[in-house]
């Protein structure tokens, strides 16, 4: 039983064991934890589910995508075909939607479908194909996607839910038992009987579960482009791959996050058991019930109405004014020309055009002013709702990772909340620029004698050329980028709290 | 060299578990602490290794005070524990790899690795077989394998001797012997008053936090150390006898 390892090494009784560095430490124990966890049977069970779901998932949503895009170009090739006709060669300001001369989609804010959503859905199929602009404001197109019953009740499965609740669950999987499971098989004495420091051995643990965990991220993602491409979505195009890339960086970052929640969980339990169920309760916690109860709870705080009873409204209050100026214009007209009522001569006018319009043009410019206020108040108002409704929803989901990473994943994907906002704001913006050089001084108004009507032209018409164009939201990388910054943010915060706070227990841990 | 100086320690409960050690184990010679469940004995192991922090007093590894610089102290020492705390999904040599390189070994190679697993007993078979599947005497040699692999002057081995069988038991007190006689300095905490009287050089017997005697391997020559033993498991304390000793 001699014995010899004088050819193994010659111990310097002086200097003792040459002492790794904190940074060899921490690969050491990395590349152990690495070997287990790659290893270990939930870890291959929950990244096989994931990269063999991968394909279905960007199957389901490159084929909604492709959907979106034909709507979209039809949409397009109708307008463009609108603008050449009478409509977009001479602009009323005004909207009798049987008639083709008057129609006011020649103005419409056509929305493209966001190639990334064949990725991560988002919002991009539950928001509106287009927006129209009239005299009473915005009116909204229909959803891009049409309703899919099961779907919706029990969520959609893209890679951000993939992310989001697979890998997250792997996450916590892989640190339940960092800690409390290494003090109840006595590993955790065993290496801290060698010169290592806390800080370094927990450290090691995070580097390895966080390579871990990029392994069937990286498979997935890859998986992901390469599916769209055969799916025919191209997602190797430069602002589409930048994107991809920022998202799966994000996930990277979230699901670091989920496993630095469990090393902190597992360095406060006593028991890996103890520390499993913790874990499992904060995991459904922040990834199934936040989300959809924080938006329930400000649904109900603070309800909006529909974009249809916004609408009706607003067009009810408008036909109540505009009605009232057509009739008083009609008076004027009558006293100009000598007709009695329930008479439209439109020769009368022009022959006494500069005497009416001195007088009608005062009692368009009251209704209009009339209008515009009225109609500022109802959108405001509702504008208010929309925004404080929107602020309480991402309060109450701040309380969850999973609902920040859901937020930057969309975000990112130009698909989430913030792309949406950017595109209102364009849409308002757009609104605005017509109310000013149209709608607010229209070149044809309507003179209503009792039950006879007809259109003045009170200055030359426009066409859809002269009118600014609309100018929809930046969809480039740089733009989603500082959209889901806030998102961001908010999940490094928790990553960095999650962290500090594994740090702080394993110092005080009791490895006994 | 293990040196404990006045080492005591009192729980946050009040409870004092260790009181005003004093011991000194010098290299080449093997300490046997034994004492009942809750002696003191593994809490003297904790404080060597610093998992818990001593109320008053100093431990010292290879002169350097533990409480002071862990860190430090810990490359002069190896740890074998009642049941060898061991990766399961890892070979034998995996694990002997592993420790190895936490003790600041880089440069062994598999071949160094078997050489030393064949000479602590584990069967060829077993070098690269899971440890999960293994015998508590398998992993026990394992555990010696990692201490010798990391050749530190101090041992400190916490019941290592506990639920083996006759064959290994016999087979570890070979082990310790020879690393004695390479110079180790080894403090064992066990229950075994045989297998201590036949490896000792010195004997401590604690009892209720405290050193209540002490004897030379030359001395208990003379005297039976089991009846010793019962005595003052029995007796109560001996406040003659840990000053004597002490």
């Amino acid at each position: 039983m001699a014995t010899d390892l004088a050819g193994i090494r010659s111990f310097d009784q002086k200097g003792g064991a040459a002492l790794p560095g904190a940074l060899s430490a921490i690969r050491i124990i990395a590349r152990r934890e690495l070997i287990e966890q790659l290893s270990s049977a939930r870890f291959l069970i929950i990244a096989l589910l994931v990269i063999g779901l991968t394909p279905l998932a960007v199957y389901v949503g490159a084929r909604d995508y492709r959907s979106r895009l034909e709507d979209y170009n039809r949409l397009v090739a109708e307008q463009q075909k609108m603008i050449a006709g009478p409509a977009g060669k001479e602009v009323r300001g005004f909207d009798i939607g049987w008639t083709e001369g008057n129609d006011l989609a020649v103005f419409r804010a056509i929305r493209p479908p966001e190639p990334v959503s064949a990725l991560v859905r988002g919002l991009d199929g539950a928001l509106p194909q287009y927006w129209d602009f009239s005299p009473t404001g915005i009116v909204t197109g229909p959803l891009a996607s049409r309703s899919q019953r099961i779907a919706d009740v029990v969520g959609h499965l893209d890679m951000e839910f993939l992310m989001r609740v697979a890998l997250g669950l792997l996450a916590i999987l892989l640190a339940f038992d960092a800690v409390a499971g290494e003090k109840e098989l006595g590993t955790l004495r065993a290496v801290l009987s060698h010169p290592i420091s806390r800080a370094a051995l927990l450290t090691g643990k995070l580097a390895g579960g966080a390579i871990t965990l990029l392994v069937p991220l990286a498979a997935a993602f890859l998986i992901a482009l390469i599916s769209a491409q055969l799916f025919g979505v191209d997602l190797v195009a430069a602002g589409a791959l930048a994107k991809v890339m920022m998202l799966a960086l994000t996930a990277g970052a979230y699901l670091v996050c989920f496993y630095a929640l469990g090393l902190f969980v597992s360095s406060l339990a006593s028991s890996q058991k103890t520390s499993l169920v913790v874990l499992l309760v904060v995991w459904v916690v922040a990834v199934l019930a936040v989300p959809p109860i924080a938006t329930m709870v400000a649904q109900a705080a603070s309800p909006i109405p529909t974009s249809q009873a916004l609408e009706t409204r607003k067009d009810a209050l408008d036909l109540d004014i505009r009605r009232q100026a057509e009739l008083e214009m009609g008076a004027v007209y009558r006293e100009v020309t000598g007709l009695a009522e329930g008479w439209a001569d439109t020769d009368k006018y022009y022959a006494n055009k500069e005497a009416i319009d001195r007088r009608i043009v005062p009692i368009e410019t009251g209704y209009l002013s009339k209008r515009r206020q009225i109609i500022d108040q109802i959108d405001s108002d509702a504008e208010r709702r929309a925004v404080n409704q929107n602020r309480f929803a991402r309060l109450l989901m701040a309380i969850s990772p999973a609902a920040a990473f859901a937020g930057a994943a969309t975000d990112l994907a130009g698909t989430g909340d913030a792309q949406y906002a950017a595109w209102l704001e364009s849409v308002r913006r757009h609104q605005d620029s017509l109310n000013a050089a149209l709608f607010d001084d229209p070149p044809t108004v309507m003179i209503r004698n009792k039950g006879a009507a007809f259109d003045a032209q009170i200055r030359k018409p426009l066409t859809v050329a002269d009118l600014p164009s609309f100018a929809p939201p930046r969809r480039d990388a740089a733009a989603v980028l500082s959209r889901s910054l806030p998102a961001i943010g908010l999940l490094g915060l928790f990553t960095g709290v999650f962290i500090i706070g594994g740090f702080f227990a394993f110092s005080r841990y009791d490895v006994r | 060299m293990i040196e404990a100086t006045n080492l005591s320690k009192r729980y946050e409960d009040g409870v004092l578990a260790l009181d005003a050690l004093n011991l000194k184990v010098e290299p080449g010679r093997i300490y046997c602490l034994l004492g009942a469940n809750g002696a003191g004995k593994t809490t003297t192991v904790n404080l060597f290794l610093n998992f818990i922090e001593p109320t008053s007093g100093q431990a010292f590894i290879h002169e350097i005070d533990v409480a002071r610089s862990p860190i430090e102290s810990k490359k002069y020492v190896s740890y074998v524990s009642e049941n060898v705390m061991l990766y399961g999904n890892f070979t034998a040599r995996q694990n002997l790899d592993f420790f190895a390189r936490l003790a600041g070994r880089r440069d062994i190679k598999k071949d160094e690795y078997y050489m030393v697993l064949r000479e602590v007993g584990l069967q060829e078979k077993a070098f690269e077989q899971r440890v999960k599947e293994f015998s508590k005497g398998m992993r026990q040699k394992v555990g010696i394998a990692i201490a010798i692999i990391k050749d530190a002057p101090a041992i400190l081995l916490d019941e290592p001797t506990s639920g083996l069988d006759p064959k290994a038991g016999a087979e570890f007190l070979e082990t310790l012997d020879e690393l004695r006689g390479r110079g180790k300095a080894i403090l064992m905490s066990t229950h075994d008053i045989f297998r201590a009287k036949e490896i000792a050089d010195q004997v401590g017997i604690m009892k209720e936090g405290r050193k209540v005697m002490e004897r030379t391997r030359e001395e208990l020559a003379h005297e039976d150390l089991q009846a010793l033993y019962l005595d003052y498991m029995r007796g109560g304390y001996h406040p003659d006898e840990e000053r004597k000793t002490a």
